[in-house]
């Protein structure tokens, strides 16, 4: 076991935990649960026995099992990052839809 | 007619815009999205009627509010222009007559189709806009992010303005293709000051409604 190894896994944890109090606190959806859940297991994982990432590395063509994990890092924060982006928007939209309706009312009572 | 003009922090300006429009209508409602300076006062004092955002929503939600408040009262047509003062008042009539004369359902002033002074920056961020338009939703246009448009009450119904940022220029014109409206560009002035400038469409602000427009397309 190497140091960055037991890092990694610390903060894994640590994330892992929290994922599951938000669960339980109903702060996140199941399926929002399962996503998280999941990814900081199998990163977990892969921190632990960096050698499955080198059979990936195999099926998919890429010469280490680091550089696959590197490339699904950056597809799934750019995914997660997409997601933001899109949810945020439509929080706005609902928010103009609020402020119009008050304006609409305080201008019906004059 | 009623004329709709999305205002936010123009305390300097709104007075000469509406006095301007004035001398063509008296119907107009001044959107003021939130402004902390004395750009509703103004207005009243004008005669304009003011729906306040208590909250800046941006562009597309100030626009959105006040065509919503134009159609509760009736309007057969109706004209938005910018209150920052690009816009001439002036020109009201040249966008309203070929809806008036039943030619279009919505005129756009285009600021592009006569040769005019335009800062090097404004000219190039607005044919990107144009291009960008064109490729997400295949409209040509020469001036997609016009804020001088007019249209009747058919095309006002129909427009139903999801966004809330500058990118409601490009959104309405989606509109019109996919509705099939007929639609009509006609030449305007646009009148650069230093203040207009710093008010439109910088370098950042132009790319984050690229970037909002195409998030717009991929999940609408």
């Amino acid at each position: 076991m190497t140091l960055i190894q037991f890092l990694i896994a610390g903060l894994i944890i640590l994330f892992l935990i929290k994922t599951v109090s938000d669960f339980k606190k109903k702060r996140i959806s199941s399926s929002n649960f399962l996503f998280w859940f999941f990814l900081w297991l199998i990163i977990l994982i892969t921190a632990f026995i960096p050698q499955v990432t080198n059979f990936l590395a195999e099926l998919i063509g890429a010469k280490r099992g680091t550089d696959v994990a590197t490339y699904f890092s950056i597809l799934i924060i750019f995914f997660i990052l997409f997601k933001i982006l899109s949810r945020l928007e439509r929080i706005n939209q609902e928010i103009t839809e609020i402020v119009r309706r008050i304006t609409f009312k305080e201008q019906d009572k004059k | 007619m009623i004329v709709v003009i999305p205002a936010y922090n123009e305390e300097k300006n709104i007075g000469k815009v509406l006095a301007g429009v004035k001398k063509y209508t008296e119907n107009i409602i001044v959107v003021d999205d939130g402004s902390k300076d004395r750009t509703s006062q103004i207005a009243k004092s004008y005669g304009a009627e003011v729906f306040r955002h208590f909250i800046n929503r941006g562009l597309g939600g100030a626009l959105g509010t006040g065509i919503k408040a134009a159609l509760s009262k009736e309007a057969d047509i109706i004209l938005t222009l910018d209150a920052d003062g690009q816009h001439d008042p002036d020109e009201i009539p040249k966008l309203i007559e070929p809806i008036k004369k039943g030619e279009a359902d919505i005129v756009i002033g285009s600021r592009f189709l006569e040769k005019q002074k335009m800062p090097f920056f404004r000219r190039v961020g607005n044919y990107f806009f144009n291009l960008f338009t064109f490729f997400l939703f295949g409209i040509k246009s020469t001036d997609s992010q016009s804020g001088m448009r007019a249209f009747n009450r058919k095309v006002g119904e129909s427009l139903e303005i999801f966004t809330n940022g500058m990118e409601v220029s490009s959104e309405i014109i989606k509109e019109i293709k996919q509705q099939n409206f007929r639609v009509k560009e006609v030449p305007i002035r646009a009148i650069y000051t230093d203040y207009s400038l710093s008010k439109g469409q910088g370098f950042l602000v132009g790319a984050k409604t690229l970037a909002k427009l195409l998030i717009f397309k991929l999940t609408k």
